[in-house]
């Protein structure tokens, strides 16, 4: 095996027992992002020389108790606490966002879909903020395809959170249709305001229903979920000066 | 030394589950069905010196973990075995 290049950028995809996207962000990150990227099992901490942690979707824990809750108890999230602290970057993906949510590393938290079944289909996103170090990549209000498969992903805050959230450019993806409108019909779960994806107010935290990582190859249908991925290395890459 | 604990959706946060349940069974010929509410329900066994200490406990719990404070609501009984 040859030596890992210190210039790549390096990943962590926490794996929880549960957890069945790992090997799809693995995939992402290795193959057409081609950075370092390792798992990290949740009995263990994430390294700190790890730039970017991805806390994939899945059902951790079988979503006993609540999506996300008993995930959140588990002794790698105080290493991830400690890597968001830091400034670096973490990402959330559907049972992963719920995960950071339960953590309370992101505000409000995600309900059952108003129309009670699990969707599974691609979903056109808005960027909304597309300054974010997640979305740098991006254009202003570019209106992207990525899957969603979620029964839970109804997002919720109190209004006056939810206030605070629109306010400081908080809300990164909307749920739209292919021209960017935020019609209900496109709105796959629920969620208030059509929120797919929020930062935490520091914005190095992402969370989001919809899945990136299978949409980083033209075989998977669409590779407009690698951007996502490009953004984040670009802004570790220009941290490090 | 036993509890209870009840967790419910606030009243103001929508209970899609419960809509759908009272709906069905509204259907089903039950038209006396108004509303319906779904909770979960926790029985704890739990070792403390004291009731009120036993209590505290769960009271924590519940607000850490059992219940998630932005949709829901708990309520704690201690019960006789």
């Amino acid at each position: 095996m040859s030596a890992v290049a210190t210039d790549r950028v390096k990943f962590a995809v926490v794996v929880f027992p549960g957890s069945n996207c790992d090997r799809d962000c693995l995939n992402a990150v290795k193959g057409p992002l081609g950075q370092h990227v390792q798992a990290v099992w949740h009995r263990d901490a994430v390294p700190d020389d790890v730039d970017c942690i991805i806390v994939p979707g899945g059902f951790s824990y079988g979503d006993a108790l609540r999506a996300g809750a008993l995930a959140a108890l588990s002794p790698v999230m105080e290493s991830v606490r400690r890597a968001a602290d830091d400034g670096k970057l973490v990402l959330g993906v559907c049972n992963g966002f719920q995960v950071l949510l339960e953590s309370g590393l992101l505000p409000g938290a995600l309900m059952k879909n108003t129309g009670l079944r699990f969707v599974c289909r691609d979903v056109f996103l808005r960027v909304d903020n597309w300054m974010s170090p997640f979305t740098l990549d991006y254009g202003p209000n570019q209106v992207i395809r990525v899957p969603v498969a979620h029964g839970y992903g109804n997002y919720y805050a109190p209004q006056a959170d939810l206030d605070a959230l629109e306010e400081r450019g908080g809300v990164v993806f909307r749920y739209c249709d292919e021209h960017g409108n935020l019609d209900s019909g496109a709105n796959p779960n629920g969620s208030l305001n059509a929120i797919a994806g929020i930062t935490n107010e520091r914005g190095n935290v992402l969370g989001m229903m919809p899945h990136p990582e299978r949409a980083c190859e033209g075989i998977l249908g669409s590779r407009d979920g690698l951007k996502l991925f490009e953004s984040m290395v670009k802004r570790v890459v220009a941290l490090r000066g | 030394m036993k509890f209870h604990v009840l967790v419910h959706l606030k009243p103001d946060v929508l209970d899609v589950q419960g809509q759908a349940i009272r709906e069905a069974v509204v259907g089903a010929g039950h038209g006396g069905i108004s509303a319906v509410r779904v909770g979960k329900s926790f029985y704890l066994d739990v070792a403390a010196d004291s009731d009120a200490e036993g209590r505290a406990e769960v009271a924590r719990l519940c607000q850490e973990t059992l219940s998630n404070p932005l949709l829901e609501t708990f309520e704690i009984e201690q019960v006789t075995a």
